[in-house]
């Protein structure tokens, strides 16, 4: 072997390291690149992670609702469903762990404002859409056994179940008030907008808020300070109400 | 860079140290203090890789550089063309692409006035994973066998918005190894066949956590620096490795096959905070090498993990790369390392041994899920 071999194969290595420098496959990827390497098949929970990962909710929501579907005894996968859900609903899950320290606000309404998608822009049926997914995070980690959702429980998904269940149920009862504060129509707030509330809606705003609270957790002080000065007003629920949030 | 075959003609040069290497020797500190107090679950890597090894693939069992032939395959030892191998210490940094600017910021009389808040980390941990550490090692090997020391300390923080609970985590993994090595081998019973075995003593500790950045109590538990010290309470274990290598010499080829059997019956770990049991692993491996008195291009694939002890997925388990040596002081090495493209280079002063390596490390054992872009530098000093 004389130094001509050397000096291609050193060429061809220079090659093969500027061109592979560039771009992330690997050997292993599906489907097979190669006939040299057996390609790795992920996992349910593998497609789930990396769907997350990549801040793929949709396809997240799809591939964890199938994996409940065929594994419901699986109960680790039902938070991440339920903040799937919240994520979509445009609940920023980021800015609420940035704040867990200051979350007690004397109002629900300004400690959960800076981590609730805004109505503006939105005509009042998607907003309205987001509440509900809202309510399917809450109704997610509902589904949960109790054992797995209890604060004594040592398991950290149960621990965190509660969390979960506390701050949506916070966000879901503020997103529910806020639509009543709100005018879709010129895109501004306005309290007027209080008089389509209907006894039914302060009911079940009333409902959420109370379990917000008797839950504790992060926001579970403020939604009791919350009811609070709700129930001071002395009046009607629905009225209350109204007058809380036109104050 | 291996010499083991060819006994080659070395140049002294001077080279003056590059000011990126001395900006993160000087983070180095820093990256020291995040170990000591969080440190990760062991993965299948070796517990000790030498950078232009893991340049070429990590397809080290055929042929290893310098400490790392002891631990990648004793038996290496005997075909190093002459008594001496190896004596010196090394020192390489590790640090993923994506850290090298935040790195770079922390230091002083950077920009941002070398303070960085807590938050500033936090933020750049959400944005990209965060990987760094050291390795060290100091031995005296020759072609009968020999001792060495090392060490190896690895941090990695990756922060998921939707972590496994759900809600916003960071997972902080670590390793911190520390551990001895007295290896002996022989050309037994025959010239083209080599045996040789590594005993390890091994001081270990893989801590893991996760925290869930919604749920105050965990904050708070972390926030406590005696219950991050005792996650670092480290585990220790005794245990030997045996490798062969048939090695047929040319006068321009060389084939070499090896067999390598990693934690013979496995390895214990008693004490500390309960290290899991290495298992026993056996890795193959082949190359062939081409080569004058003086250049060298050695091609090598390896099977590890053949009996899947650890159910290794095929792109970990095969490990291939090429090394081309030039002139006896220059080296380049190029493979697939976890899949991923590797790349690097040496630079042989004689006394003074200059490496760099990029490779892509995939943390989990699922192509894509978790990987890190790695550079590593090397500085070895020794003959």
């Amino acid at each position: 072997m004389n130094l001509r071999y050397i000096k291609i194969s050193t060429s061809f290595l220079c090659v093969w390291i500027a061109a592979s420098s560039c771009g992330t496959s690997n050997l292993g990827d599906c489907p097979a690149s190669n006939a040299l390497v057996k390609c790795s098949e992920l996992s349910a929970d593998d497609q789930i992670r990396k769907a997350l990962n990549d801040q793929d909710l949709t396809a997240a929501q799809v591939l964890l609702e199938a994996a409940i579907t065929e594994e419901p005894d699986n109960y680790e996968r039902y938070p991440l469903l339920a903040a799937v859900y919240a994520g979509l609903a445009g609940f920023d899950l980021l800015a609420i762990a940035s704040s867990t320290s200051s979350g007690g606000g004397s109002s629900i309404m300004a400690a959960m404002d800076a981590f609730l998608p805004t109505p503006a822009g939105l005509t009042r049926a998607e907003y309205s859409a987001k509440i509900d997914l809202m309510g399917q995070a809450i109704a997610t980690i509902q589904a949960l056994p109790a054992e797995y959702r209890a604060t004594s429980d040592t398991d950290k998904y149960a621990a965190s179940a509660v969390q979960q269940l506390g701050i949506f149920q916070a966000a879901q009862a503020t997103m529910y008030m806020k639509m009543f504060t709100f005018n879709f129509d010129t895109g501004l707030p306005d309290a007027t907008q209080l008089s389509n509330m209907s006894d039914a809606d302060a009911a079940a705003i009333l409902a959420i808020l109370t379990s917000a609270a008797a839950g504790g957790g992060v926001f579970g002080e403020t939604a009791a300070a919350t009811l609070a000065s709700i129930s001071a007003g002395g009046g009607s629920v629905r009225d209350n109400l109204a007058n809380f949030l036109s104050s | 860079m291996s010499r083991t075959d060819t006994s080659l003609v070395k140049t002294a040069r001077k080279n003056p140290i590059e000011s990126a290497t001395l900006a993160l020797a000087l983070a180095l500190p820093i990256f020291s203090n995040l170990v000591a107090t969080t440190v990760s679950a062991r993965d299948l890597s070796p517990i000790y890789e030498e950078t232009f090894d893991i340049a070429a693939g990590g397809a080290s069992l055929t042929r290893a550089s310098r400490y790392g032939a002891a631990l990648a395959n004793p038996a290496l030892l005997p075909f190093s063309g002459s008594f001496h191998r190896w004596l010196g210490s090394e020192f390489s940094l590790h640090i993923n692409t994506e850290s090298v600017s935040y790195a770079k910021s922390m230091l002083p009389g950077a920009s941002s006035g070398g303070a960085s808040s807590d938050s500033g980390f936090v933020d750049h941990v959400f944005e990209s994973p965060f990987l760094a550490g050291t390795q060290t090692s100091f031995a005296y090997l020759n072609s009968y066998g020999g001792i060495g020391f090392f060490s190896k300390f690895e941090v990695d923080l990756e922060a998921q918005e939707y972590g496994p609970t759900g809600m916003p985590t960071i997972i902080l993994k670590g390793k911190s190894y520390t551990g001895a090595t007295v290896s002996a081998a022989g050309r037994i019973p025959f010239m083209p066949l080599s045996l040789g075995v590594t005993g390890k003593y091994l001081n270990m500790s893989e801590p893991s956590i996760e925290v869930d950045l919604a749920d105050p109590a965990a904050i708070s538990q972390y926030s406590d620096p005696s219950a991050l010290s005792a996650l670092v309470n480290p585990s220790t274990g005794t245990g030997f490795d045996l490798g062969a290598l048939v090695f047929i010499q040319g006068p321009n080829l060389d084939w070499r096959w090896a067999l390598k059997i990693d934690d013979v019956g496995g390895t214990s770990f008693s004490g500390g905070d309960a290290v899991d049991d290495f298992k026993q692993v056996v890795s193959t491996g082949a190359s062939v090498t081409f080569h004058t008195g003086k250049d060298a291009i050695h091609i090598a694939v390896d099977q590890r993990d053949v009996q899947k002890a650890y159910d290794t997925p095929a792109f970990k388990s095969t490990r291939a790369g090429v090394k081309v040596l030039l002139r006896g002081y220059v080296g380049i090495a190029a493979g697939y390392y976890d899949g991923y493209p590797s790349y690097g280079a040496e630079l042989d002063l004689i006394f003074l041994k200059l490496g760099l390596a990029s490779y892509r490390r995939e943390q989990s054992n699922s192509p894509g899920l978790s990987s890190r872009n790695v550079y590593i530098m090397n500085l070895a000093t020794g003959f």
